[in-house]
């Protein structure tokens, strides 16, 4: 994996306790946030500084790693109506490329979507007898 | 702001690989690689991006007949030419520009030139689709 390269960002969204939403990022590792306001009032954008949004995180003093599921962490500090999109993208050097996008609704449901999609578009576009290598090996 | 970018295809069959060799070899930023693959018709490659500072699919090239002019061009529909009937070629991109913006597409091609095309920012509208009118979602 030495020449794997990931990152992740999202878009700009409201948050209904600032406080709680930024101890949880504070909580987890490789996560950072930005605030800007828009139309006057404070929204806020996710970012890793990591490779990738994390799937686990080390506690700051005993050290311990538990998991953590970004998605559903962000939904419940969500204000109501507003929706993050989260996005990763990356690549490893000479092997393959990928990118992502979840959108998270306070309520927890998620719609994904991911670059691999095209592989069922061209299916649908190019008929079954069409030869589609998913692999780029 | 600077940003990069990576690009690569899958493994699709071209039927004359000096020809689409050739081809290439007329735009810099191009790498083509065969695979180890050699049942089937053709030849099986390989193509990504090397060589430049951005890492994405070219889409300006030196026009050599108009006095060096830059031009645009489409790298999908010349590649189409030198497909073998039913085989597609689908190339992947990613660009990141530093914290303000990260975006992706693919585009799917067969040998009738036929282009399939997908962007990951499509995702604003699924969301918009989904969660409804009264829910707000910003871009970047």
């Amino acid at each position: 994996m030495a020449n794997y390269t990931a990152a992740a960002h999202s878009n700009y969204f409201r948050v209904k306790d600032r406080e709680a939403f930024m101890e949880w990022v504070e909580s987890v590792e490789d996560l950072d946030c930005w605030s800007e306001p828009l139309d006057g009032v404070e929204h806020f954008t996710l970012m890793s500084t990591g490779q990738g949004w994390p799937s686990e995180t080390a506690d700051r003093q005993t050290g311990e790693v538990t998991e953590v599921d970004v998605v559903s962490g962000l939904a419940g500090h969500l204000a109501e109506g507003s929706v993050a999109v989260l996005f990763e993208s990356g690549a490893e050097v000479g092997r393959y490329v990928f990118g992502y996008g979840v959108a998270v609704h306070p309520s927890g449901e998620v719609v994904r979507m991911s670059l691999e999609d095209i592989y069922g578009r061209a299916r649908a576009a190019f008929g079954a007898e069409a030869e589609i290598h998913e692999g780029m090996e | 702001m600077h940003y990069v970018g990576m690009a690569r295809s899958n493994a699709f069959r071209v039927k004359d690989f000096e020809a689409f060799e050739a081809w290439v070899e007329t735009i810099p930023e191009l790498v083509a690689r065969r695979t180890v693959n050699e049942e089937g018709p053709g030849t099986e490659v390989v193509l990504f991006v090397e060589d430049c500072d951005c890492g994405v699919w070219p889409r300006r090239r030196w026009d050599e007949t108009e006095d060096g002019k830059e031009g645009e061009f489409d790298v999908f529909a010349e590649l189409a030419e030198h497909l073998v009937p039913g085989s597609v070629a689908v190339g992947l991109e990613i660009v990141v520009e530093g914290n303000h913006y990260l975006g992706g597409s693919a585009t799917a091609v067969d040998a009738s030139g036929q282009q399939i095309n997908l962007r990951l920012a499509e995702i604003f509208t699924l969301a918009e689709q989904k969660f409804g009118e009264h829910a707000t979602v910003n871009a970047f």
